[in-house]
C-alpha cells in the first residue's frame, strides 16, 4: 500500500527552521497537533489525479492518508465543511484539512487527512468495462450508493468524482463486500473525472473549469458508472474525449455508453432515468427513491437532438446538427466567418435546420458582434457569440477556453498559478461575452442571477483596472476558494487576511521583505475577503508616491492586525522601520521626524503595526507642520531681504551711518545750546547784567 | 463759456485724451511739484515774517545776522547734510549770540549799540567758537555712531546667515524658497544632497 519516496533532489532546500517547527518523528510532519504525516511514504493507490496520497497516522495509532494539493489546482475546502457532516459508509471519513509546510516541495500546502478505510481501487482510471453481474451491483453499488446520494441532498453537497475507478473495495476482488468512494475535495469539482461520466455539457467543459457539480450531474455519473460496472466492452474505447461527447449527442447518452448491451430489468428503468441527455427530463433523486421502492416508472426515451436533412459543410467537413457545429466553430475562426458573411449559416438554419429560434439568436449574435467593430478580434467574438447562439447548453466558448459560468474562477487561478496568458478572461468580460452566454441559459441548476451580478461586477473590475481591481479581483470574486496567488507568496498558501500577514511575517523574519508589501494580487484578494481592512487605503497603494504606497501598506497590515487581534509582528514592523524615512520625509520639521522616529521605533520593537500606523498617519501634526514651515519660509524670506538691504548700505562704508550720526550730533547739540541759553537767561533775568 | 467747452473736447477724444493725460511719473512730479510751491510759500510767509521782525527788532537781527554767519555759511557749504549740520552748528551758534543779545536789550536796544557788540573782538570769538563747536560736535559724534553702526551692521548679518542657517537645518533646503515646490512645500526635485 504504502511506497517510499526519496524528496525532490532538484528542489530548493525546505526551509529547516520551519520544517523543525513541526517536526515529529524522524522524517515525519506534526499537523493540527494529532496528525503525523510521513512526506517520506507515498501511498499512490490513493492519490487524487494529481494529488499525491502520503502515509499519515494520529495519537492514536489511526491509518490516515493525506492528499497534498497542488497549487495551480484549487481544492473544494468550501464544500468540503459540508462533506465531514456527512457520516456514510459509503464515504471516505474526512478527518481534517489546512495548510501545512511541506518539505518536499519547500513550500506551505493545502493538504486533505482521510482515515485510511478505502482498501483498493476497483479499476484502473483507464478501465471502461468491468462486466459484474446486476444483482452484485445492485447490492454492492446501487443501494448503497443512493443512500449517499440521499446524505448528499440532505448535506447540499454534490460528489462530482462518482466513478468506478474512483471506489475502493474491501474483501476479495471478485466479489467485494463493501465499496467506499474515494476523495472528491482535493482537485476542483469532477477536475479527474473523465468525459465518459459528464452529461454532454459539462464533457464539452476543459476538466480545470468545470464548476461545482450539481446532484443531478452525480445521478448521470452514478448512472454511467453502473453502466461500467456491467457491460462487457467499451463502444466509445480509442475515442478522443470530443468524439465522446460528439457519440453522445449524435447517439444520446444511454446509447452511445451502453451500445450493444442489453441491459435486462428494472435496472434499464434507472439507466435510461438518470442518463436522459435533458436535464428537465432526467430522474431526479426522489425518482430514483421509488424506483428503489420497487415502484416500475416508464422508462424515458432519450431525445436526440434534431438531424438537419442537408449539412452547412464547415472547414471541410459537413455538419447535421447545430450543437456540433457550435462545437467545432473555434478550430477555423477564419471559416466562421465565411459562413457568417455568405449568409451560407442562416439559410441553412432557415431551410434545413428550420430553426426560427435559433436564426434569430445568430441574427443577434451577428449584430451583437459587429457593433464593437470588425476590427482586432472579430473573428474570435464572432465564433463565441455564434457558438453560444447555436447551442445555449454548450459552454463558454472563447479563444480557446471551455468553461462553466461556475468554472471560470478556477480556470483563471489555474491560469494564472500557470502563468499563461491571462488576456483571453479579460477579454470574456470586456467584450461582453460572459454576460452574452448568461443570458441565454435556460438551465435551472445555474444560478442566473448570482452570475450576471458577479459577471457584470467583473467587467467593472477590468474597466477598472486599478490595483485592488482588475482581472486578480476577478479571480478572487469568481474562486473564493483560491489562495493568494501573488508572486510574493508562492511558498505561503494563503486564504485569509490573517495568513497573509503572518506570511509576510515570516518573510520579513528571513530578511525577504519586499520593497511593496502589497501588490496588484494582495490588494484585490484583500479586497474581497474583507474589504473593510483595505478599501479605505486603496487609494493610498495607487500613488505614485512612495511614501503614500508605503503608508498605505502599513495602515492596511495594521487594521488586519487590529482586526483580528493578531500577535505582535516585530518582523514586519522592523521592515517598515527600515522604510520609516520615506514617511518621516514628509514632515518638514526635523525635530518633528525625530521625535516620531524615536516613537516609531518604541512600539517597532513591540511589533505593534497599529500604534506605529496611528502616529505616523496624524493629520493634525502634518497640518501644523506645514502651517510652521511656511512660517519659516517668511522668516527666511524676510531675513534674506534684510540682509540685501545691509549688505548695500555696508557697502559704501564712507557713508553708513553717517546721517544717523548726525542727527545724533544735532540732537546733542541741541541739547547743550538749550542748557547754555537757559543758563543765561536765568543769569539775564536774575542777576544785574555785569557785562 | 468757450474755456470750459475746450476741455471736454479734448476728453472727448480717447487718443488725445490720452495724450494728454499725464503719465504716471509726470503725476508724482507734478504731485511733488505742487510740495515744493507749498513748501516755497512757507519758506516765503516764514522769511517775509523774519523780514518784518527784523525790521522791527533791527538791532537784534544786526547782532544775530553777524553772529550767526557760520550758520549761514554751513547753509550753503553742504546742501546734502544742511539740515542736521545746521542745526548742530546753528544750536551752539545761536547758544553763543543768546548772551550778547541779552547784553544788547540791557544796554538798549539800539542799532550803535549792536554795532558795538559785533564789531566787539572777544564777542565775535565766542560767537564764532560756540559755532566752530558745533561743528565740532558734528564732526565727531558723526564719526563715532557711524563705526558703531556699522559696527552692529556686520554684526547683524552674522547674526541673519546664522538664523538663516538654523533654519535650513530645521526645515530643509525648502525653506530657502529657491526650490520649485509642490503644494505641500516639498521640492518637486530633490534638492541635491550637502545643499
Amino acid at each position: 500500500m504504502t511506497e517510499e519516496v526519496k524528496p525532490d533532489q532538484g528542489e530548493t532546500a525546505p526551509e529547516k527552521a520551519d520544517a523543525k517547527k513541526g517536526a515529529g518523528r524522524a522524517g515525519s510532519i506534526k499537523f493540527d497537533n494529532n496528525i503525523e504525516i510521513f512526506p517520506d511514504t507515498r501511498m499512490p493507490e490513493y492519490d487524487s489525479g494529481e494529488v499525491k496520497a502520503y502515509r499519515a497516522i494520529s495519537r492514536d495509532k489511526v491509518n490516515y492518508f493525506a492528499l497534498v494539493c497542488e497549487r495551480h489546482l484549487v481544492p473544494r475546502t468550501r464544500s468540503a465543511t459540508n462533506y465531514a457532516g456527512l457520516l456514510n459508509p459509503f464515504l471516505v471519513p474526512l478527518v481534517a484539512m489546512g495548510k501545512i509546510f511541506w518539505p518536499p516541495a519547500g513550500q506551505e500546502r493545502f493538504i486533505i487527512v482521510y482515515k485510511d478505510v478505502l482498501g483498493k481501487r476497483l479499476m484502473k482510471q483507464t478501465d471502461y468495462a468491468l462486466d459484474w453481474r446486476q444483482d452484485d451491483v445492485m447490492n454492492i453499488v446501487v443501494k448503497p450508493m443512493i443512500g449517499a446520494l440521499v446524505d448528499f441532498r440532505n448535506r447540499d453537497f454534490a460528489h462530482g468524482a462518482i466513478r468506478p475507478s474512483n471506489m475502493f473495495y474491501t474483501g476479495p476482488a471478485a466479489k467485494p463486500e463493501k465499496i467506499v468512494l474515494g476523495d472528491c475535495l482535493a482537485l476542483p469539482s469532477s477536475y479527474d473525472q473523465p468525459v465518459l461520466y459528464q452529461t454532454i455539457e459539462r464533457g464539452m467543459v476543459a476538466p480545470i473549469a468545470r464548476g461545482e457539480a450539481t446532484l443531478t450531474d452525480d445521478l448521470y455519473a452514478f448512472g454511467v458508472s453502473l453502466a461500467v460496472f456491467m457491460r462487457s466492452n467499451d463502444p466509445l474505447e480509442g475515442m478522443s474525449d470530443d468524439e465522446i461527447v460528439r457519440a453522445k449527442i449524435e447517439l444520446g447518452s444511454y446509447a452511445a455508453i451502453t451500445g450493444k448491451e442489453r441491459f435486462k430489468g428494472s435496472i434499464l428503468e434507472l439507466l435510461r432515468g438518470v442518463l436522459h441527455d435533458d436535464p428537465t427530463q432526467r430522474w431526479t433523486l426522489e425518482e430514483v427513491m421509488v424506483w428503489l421502492d420497487g415502484r416500475r416508472l416508464s422508462p424515458k426515451q432519450s431525445i436526440k437532438e434534431k438531424k438537419a436533412p442537408r449539412p452547412v459543410v464547415f472547414s471541410g467537413e459537413k455538419y447535421f446538427q447545430s450543437s456540433l457545429l457550435a462545437m467545432s466553430l473555434d478550430s477555423n475562426p477564419g471559416d466562421a466567418v465565411r459562413l457568417v458573411e455568405s449568409d451560407e449559416l442562416n439559410q441553412w438554419l432557415i431551410r434545413s435546420v428550420e430553426d426560427d429560434v435559433a436564426l434569430e439568436r445568430v441574427e443577434n449574435a451577428v449584430k451583437t458582434t459587429r457593433e464593437k467593430g470588425t476590427g482586432p478580434g472579430y473573428e474570435d467574438r464572432l465564433v463565441a457569440n455564434l457558438s453560444i447562439a447555436l447551442d445555449t447548453k454548450a459552454p463558454l466558448r472563447f479563444r480557446g477556453l471551455r468553461m462553466t459560468g461556475d468554472g471560470v474562477g478556477k480556470a483563471m487561478a489555474e491560469a494564472m498559478v500557470m502563468k499563461r496568458d491571462i488576456q483571453p478572461f479579460v477579454d470574456l468580460f470586456a467584450q461582453n461575452i460572459a454576460f452574452n452566454w448568461i443570458t441565454v441559459q435556460e438551465n435551472q441548476h445555474i444560478d442566473v442571477g448570482n452570475l450576471i451580478s458577479r459577471f457584470d461586477s467583473c467587467r467593472n473590475f477590468i474597466r477598472h483596472g486599478k490595483i485592488g481591481y482588475g482581472v486578480e479581483r476577478c479571480v478572487y470574486l469568481l474562486c473564493p476558494e483560491a489562495h493568494c496567488l501573488s508572486e510574493k507568496f508562492n511558498d505561503y498558501h494563503v486564504l485569509t487576511p490573517e495568513d497573509m500577514v503572518l506570511a509576510f511575517e515570516d518573510l520579513c523574519k528571513k530578511g525577504k521583505a519586499p520593497i511593496n508589501f502589497l501588490d496588484r494580487h494582495c490588494a484585490a484578494f484583500l479586497s474581497v475577503k474583507d474589504s473593510k481592512v483595505i478599501d479605505s487605503y486603496l487609494f493610498d497603494l495607487a500613488s505614485w508616491e512612495d511614501y503614500k504606497k508605503i503608508l498605505g501598506n502599513l495602515k492596511c497590515l495594521a487594521t488586519i492586525q487590529k482586526r483580528s487581534s493578531m500577535p505582535m509582528l516585530p518582523g514586519l514592523a522592523g521592515a517598515f522601520m527600515d522604510m520609516i524615512d520615506v514617511i518621516c520625509e514628509r514632515y518638514h520639521d526635523r525635530d518633528v521626524r525625530e521625535k516620531l522616529q524615536k516613537s516609531v521605533a518604541r512600539y517597532a520593537a513591540e511589533g505593534d503595526l497599529a500604534k506605529m500606523a496611528g502616529i505616523l498617519n496624524n493629520a493634525e501634526l502634518m497640518a501644523r507642520d506645514l502651517g510652521a514651515f511656511k512660517e519659516a519660509m517668511r522668516e527666511y524670506n524676510g531675513l534674506q531681504k534684510e540682509y540685501i538691504d545691509l549688505e548695500t548700505r555696508l557697502a559704501d562704508a564712507a557713508n553708513f551711518g553717517k546721517s544717523a550720526g548726525r542727527e545724533v550730533a544735532a540732537v546733542a547739540s541741541s541739547i547743550i545750546a538749550a542748557i547754555i541759553i537757559l543758563a543765561a537767561s536765568f543769569m539775564f533775568f536774575t542777576h544785574t547784567p555785569t557785562y | 463759456m468757450a474755456d470750459k467747452k475746450a476741455p471736454e473736447k479734448k476728453a472727448a477724444d480717447p487718443k488725445a485724451a490720452a495724450a494728454a493725460a499725464p503719465k504716471d511719473g509726470e503725476k508724482k512730479s507734478g504731485k511733488k511739484a505742487g510740495r515744493k510751491v507749498s513748501g516755497g510759500a512757507k519758506v516765503s510767509v516764514f522769511m517775509i515774517g523774519l523780514v518784518i521782525l527784523g525790521a522791527i527788532f533791527m538791532p537784534s537781527a544786526v547782532l544775530l545776522g553777524i553772529g550767526m554767519m557760520p550758520t549761514i555759511a554751513a547753509m550753503f557749504a553742504d546742501p546734502r547734510h544742511a539740515r542736521t549740520r545746521v542745526v548742530t552748528v546753528g544750536a551752539l551758534n545761536l547758544a553763543g549770540c543768546v548772551p550778547f543779545l541779552f547784553k544788547l536789550w540791557s544796554e538798549g536796544h539800539e542799532f550803535d549799540n549792536a554795532i558795538n557788540i559785533a564789531t566787539d573782538p572777544q564777542a565775535i570769538i565766542v560767537m564764532y567758537a560756540a559755532a566752530g563747536a558745533g561743528y565740532m560736535i558734528d564732526w565727531s559724534m558723526s564719526s563715532v555712531v557711524a563705526a558703531i553702526l556699522y559696527q552692529r551692521g556686520l554684526a547683524r548679518q552674522e547674526s541673519i546667515k546664522k538664523r538663516q542657517a538654523e533654519l535650513v537645518a530645521r526645515w530643509g533646503a525648502e525653506v530657502t524658497g529657491q526650490i520649485p515646490l509642490d503644494h505641500q512645500g516639498f521640492a518637486i526635485q530633490p534638492p541635491e544632497k550637502g545643499r
